[in-house]
C-alpha cells in the first residue's frame, strides 16, 4: 500500500488522456443520438384492421382491471363481458377476420417473410449498428494507444472488491483500488455518462448507449413485431380471464346505501 | 375581460403562462385564449416548440371566433413549419369545415382516411362533420367502429351517449357511459350523467344507486361528514338522492337493469333532505342563494 | 294568437346564457304574466342547465324550483329558450319540446324561444320563437319576428345591441350562473342574477 503514496501522475496525462476520452466520449455520444435520428424511419402507418386487433385485448383488461369494485352495474358488466367472451371465441377482432371453415390452423408467422416484421428489424438493425461502431473503434483507440495507463486517483477510498472495476486492463496485484486505469474510465463513462446527456438533449435521448446493450435488434421496436404474436391464441386464453372476473366482480353500488348511511352513523 | 380591454396588452410571460394552463386543462376559453395568443404571434418562430403549440392554439381560437385572417395566417405557418403532419391535416379539416359546404370537406377526410384509415382525429373530425349536417345514423355507426378500434377513447364514448340521449335512446346511452365509466372509474361526473341518463329512462332504483355511489366518491375522504355542509358536485348528487327516493318511496317503479330498490329508503330519504339543507345553511363568507324554494321543493310530496 | 312582449331583463339573461356557454347547449324558463289586453309580457327569464340539457332529473328539480319562485314574484312560468351548441341550428329539441308542452298545461299561450346563433353578435332580436300546434312545436311562421308588427315585440329595439355591448365591453356574461352552477356553487345566485344586471334595470 505504501507504493500508491510515491505513485505521481503526469499532468500530461490528464491533459492528453483522460479529457480527451472524456471529451471523445461525450461527442460521439451527442453525434449518435443526431444520427439516430436521421436514420428514423418514420412509423408505418398500420391499418384500421391491424390497429383494431392489437387494441382488442386492452378493452377485456380494462373491464377486468375494476372488477372487484366495478363502476358498472351487473346487467351491464355481465353484457360487456359476454360480448367479448364471444368475439374472442369467434375470431371477431382478427385482422383476417374470423376464421373460415377448412382453414389450415397456421403457425406462428415467419418474421423473415412479413414485410412489415422485416422492416421493423432492419430499422432495429441500423440503431443498432450506431451504437456499436463507434463504441468499438473508442474502444480499439484506448486498447492501442493507452493500454495499462492509469489516469486518476478517486478522492476516496474503497474496498478490494472494486479493483477488478476499477483497473481494468493493470494486472497489478498492490496498487491502491483508488487508481483508476485507461480501459476502466471508458466504462465508467460509458455507463455513466447518460445523466449529462439528459442535461444536454433532454430526457428522450438516443445517446447512451449503455441501454442498447440489452436490446436485441429482433425486439428493439415494440409495434413493428405485431406480426409475431399469434393473436388468436391470446385471445381465447383472455377468455378465461374474463370468465374468472366475472366471478370476482362487485359493483361499486352494491350496498352503497349502507356505506352511506354508516358514514352518516346512520346504519341500521 | 373588463381589464383585458382597457389594460395595455398582456406581458409575454403571463401570455404564455395562461395559455399553457389553457392547454393543459383543455379549456376552451377562445375569446381569452385568442387575447393572450395574438400577443404571441409575431414571435411564434422564436418560442421553439411552445411556439407551435401556441400557434395551434391559437388557430383554434381564431376558427372558434371566427377571425378566420388569422387562422390562415396560423395555418400557413404551421403548414410550412410541418409540411406531412397528420395534425396540421386535422387543422386544415378544421379551416374547411368553417368556410366550405360539408361535403367538400367530407371529401377531403375521406380522402386522408383512404391513405390511413387509423387515423382517428381525421376519423373524429369526419363524424363531427356527418353529425352537424344531421346524418346521425351515419354517424353513430361510423362513431361505434371508431370506438370498436380506438377503444379507450373516452371523449368518443361521451359524444355517442350525448347523440343516443339526444335521440332518446336511453339505453343504448348507459351502454355508451359505462364504458366511460370502466375507462375513468375515477370521474364522479361520469358517475353522475349516467345517473342523470338512468333516472331520464325510467330506471329510478339504479338512479338512485348510481347517485348514491357518486356521493359516496366526493365524500369518501371526509372525517365526519355530517358536520360539513355539502358542497360542489355533492350537492347536485344528493338532490339526485332525495328525487329518486321521494319518487321511488310513492309508487316503487320496475327497474329495466333489475337493480333492488334499498330497504333503508326512507334513512336515505331523510338523510338526503338533512344534506341539501346543509348546503344551504349560512357558512363562514357565502350566503347560499334561493334557500327558500328548495325548502318549498323539499317540503312539497 | 296572443302577443308577446320581451323585457330588457329577459332578453339580457337569456342573451348572457347563450354568451357564456358558446359551446354547450343551455336552456331556462321564461317568467311573465298575461296582460288584460292579451298580451304577454315575458319580464325575466331563469337559466336552467348548460352541462347535459337532454337528461331530465335537474330539469325537474329546476323547473319546479322555478315555478316556486315565479309564483312567489307573482309571475307564471310562459315559455322556454334554448341555445344549441352550433350556430346554424336552430331547432328546438325533443326535450324543449317535453318542457314547452308542460308549460302549456298550465299557461295555454306557452312560447320556445330558440336563440338564433348568427344574429346574435348582429345586433338584431336574436330569437326565433316556437308556438305549439297541437303536441308539435313549429316555428312561429313570421319571416321576421321582433320587427314592426310582428306579434313579438321587444321592450326597446336597441335590446340586442345594448346586450351585445354588455358583453364585449364588461363581460358581464362572466357574472351570469344558471342551476347547473347552482348546483356547484350554492352561492351563485341564479334565480335573480342581479349581479350582471346592468344598474338601470
Amino acid at each position: 500500500m505504501s507504493s500508491s503514496a510515491s505513485l505521481y501522475l503526469d499532468p500530461q496525462i490528464r491533459d492528453w488522456v483522460l479529457f480527451p476520452i472524456t471529451l471523445v466520449m461525450i461527442l460521439v455520444g451527442i453525434l449518435r443520438h443526431y444520427v439516430v435520428i436521421l436514420l428514423q424511419s418514420p412509423p408505418k402507418n398500420l391499418p384500421r384492421e391491424a390497429v383494431r386487433e392489437q387494441r382488442a385485448l386492452t378493452r377485456s383488461q380494462v373491464l377486468r382491471s375494476t372488477c372487484a369494485k366495478s363502476p358498472i352495474p351487473p346487467t351491464y358488466y355481465k353484457s360487456i363481458s359476454r360480448h367479448l367472451s364471444d368475439a374472442f371465441e369467434a375470431g371477431t377482432y382478427l385482422k383476417d377476420g374470423p376464421p373460415r371453415e377448412g382453414d389450415a390452423p397456421k403457425g406462428p408467422p415467419n418474421p423473415m417473410s412479413d414485410p412489415a416484421a422485416m422492416d421493423g428489424m432492419m430499422a432495429g438493425m441500423k440503431t443498432q449498428m450506431v451504437m456499436m461502431v463507434p463504441q468499438m473503434v473508442i474502444m480499439g483507440w484506448i486498447n492501442f494507444f493507452f493500454q495499462g495507463f492509469v489516469l486518476i486517483k478517486l478522492p476516496f477510498p474503497l474496498t478490494l472488491g472494486f479493483k477488478s472495476m476499477l483497473q481494468r486492463g493493470i494486472e497489478t496485484q498492490d496498487m491502491d483500488v483508488r487508481w483508476v486505469s485507461s480501459l476502466s474510465w471508458y466504462f465508467l463513462n460509458f455507463f455513466g455518462l447518460n445523466g449529462l446527456y439528459r442535461l444536454i438533449l433532454g430526457g428522450d435521448n438516443s445517446a447512451d448507449s449503455s441501454r442498447d446493450m440489452t436490446a436485441s435488434p429482433f425486439g428493439a421496436n415494440p409495434a413493428a413485431p405485431g406480426g409475431a404474436q399469434d393473436f388468436g391464441k391470446l385471445f381465447k386464453a383472455e377468455r378465461d380471464n374474463l370468465e374468472f372476473s366475472e366471478g370476482l366482480y362487485s359493483w361499486v353500488g352494491e350496498g352503497v346505501e349502507d356505506r352511506v348511511l354508516r358514514r352518516y352513523g346512520l346504519s341500521t | 375581460m373588463r381589464l383585458s380591454s382597457f389594460a395595455p396588452p398582456m406581458s409575454l410571460s403571463s401570455a404564455l403562462e395562461k395559455l399553457a394552463t389553457f392547454r393543459a386543462n383543455n379549456t376552451r376559453a377562445s375569446q381569452e385564449t385568442f387575447q393572450a395568443a395574438s400577443v404571441i404571434l409575431k414571435s411564434a418562430q422564436k418560442l421553439g416548440d411552445d411556439g407551435w403549440a401556441v400557434l395551434e392554439q391559437l388557430f383554434l381560437a381564431s376558427v372558434d371566433i371566427g377571425r378566420l385572417d388569422v387562422a390562415d395566417q396560423c395555418l400557413k405557418q404551421l403548414a410550412e413549419r410541418f409540411p406531412d403532419s397528420p395534425r396540421v391535416d386535422v387543422l386544415t379539416g378544421i379551416r374547411m369545415e368553417s368556410s366550405e359546404p360539408p361535403d367538400v370537406v367530407l371529401q377531403y377526410y375521406a380522402q386522408i382516411l383512404d391513405a390511413d384509415s387509423a387515423n382517428a382525429a381525421i376519423w373524429k373530425r369526419r363524424i363531427s362533420v356527418l353529425r352537424r349536417t344531421g346524418k346521425i345514423e351515419k354517424a353513430v355507426e361510423e362513431l361505434s367502429q371508431l370506438l370498436d378500434t380506438f377503444y379507450t377513447d373516452v371523449d368518443g364514448w361521451l359524444e355517442l351517449a350525448d347523440i343516443y340521449t339526444s335521440c332518446n335512446q336511453y339505453i343504448l346511452a348507459l351502454q355508451a357511459l359505462s364504458h366511460a365509466l370502466l375507462l375513468a372509474p375515477q370521474n364522479p361526473f361520469y358517475v353522475l350523467q349516467f345517473a342523470e341518463t338512468a333516472y331520464t329512462a325510467g330506471d329510478l332504483p339504479l338512479a338512485l344507486k348510481t347517485f348514491l355511489v357518486a356521493v359516496d366518491m366526493c365524500e369518501r375522504d371526509l372525517d365526519s361528514p355530517e358536520e360539513k355542509p355539502a358542497v360542489g358536485i355533492s350537492v347536485r348528487a344528493w338532490l339526485g338522492v332525495k328525487l329518486c327516493s321521494r319518487r321511488l318511496m310513492s309508487n316503487s317503479s320496475p327497474s329495466a337493469s333489475n337493480t333492488a330498490i334499498p330497504k333503508s329508503l326512507n334513512l336515505i330519504e331523510e338523510l338526503a333532505t338533512e344534506r341539501v339543507l346543509s348546503a344551504y345553511s349560512k357558512g363562514a363568507g357565502k350566503v347560499p342563494q334561493g334557500k327558500d324554494v328548495v325548502v318549498g321543493w323539499i317540503g312539497a310530496r | 294568437m296572443s302577443k308577446y312582449s320581451v323585457s330588457a331583463q329577459a332578453y339580457f339573461k337569456i342573451f348572457f346564457h347563450a354568451a357564456k356557454h358558446p359551446q354547450s347547449s343551455v336552456n331556462g324558463v321564461l317568467l311573465g304574466k298575461e296582460e288584460p289586453a292579451g298580451t304577454v309580457n315575458i319580464v325575466d327569464a331563469i337559466p336552467l342547465l348548460h352541462h347535459w340539457t337532454s337528461l331530465s332529473p335537474m330539469m325537474e328539480i329546476g323547473l319546479d324550483l322555478a315555478g316556486r319562485h315565479a309564483d312567489s314574484a307573482g309571475l307564471k312560468l310562459v315559455g322556454y329558450y334554448q341555445a344549441c351548441e352550433r350556430v346554424d341550428d336552430t331547432a328546438l329539441a325533443p326535450v324543449g319540446e317535453r318542457v314547452a308542452g308542460k308549460l302549456k298545461d298550465s299557461f295555454k299561450d306557452a312560447i320556445a324561444f330558440v336563440i338564433d346563433g348568427e344574429n346574435l353578435g348582429s345586433g338584431e332580436a336574436a330569437l326565433i320563437p316556437y308556438i305549439s300546434q297541437g303536441t308539435s312545436w313549429r316555428p312561429s311562421g313570421e319571416a321576421n319576428a321582433f320587427s314592426a308588427g310582428s306579434a313579438f315585440q321587444l321592450s326597446s329595439p336597441d335590446l340586442p345591441r345594448r346586450a351585445l355591448a354588455l358583453v364585449q365591453a364588461q363581460g358581464s356574461h362572466q357574472l351570469f350562473g344558471d342551476f347547473d352552477d347552482h348546483l356547484e356553487d350554492v352561492t351563485i345566485d341564479w334565480l335573480r342574477n342581479t349581479a350582471c344586471m346592468p344598474s338601470d334595470i
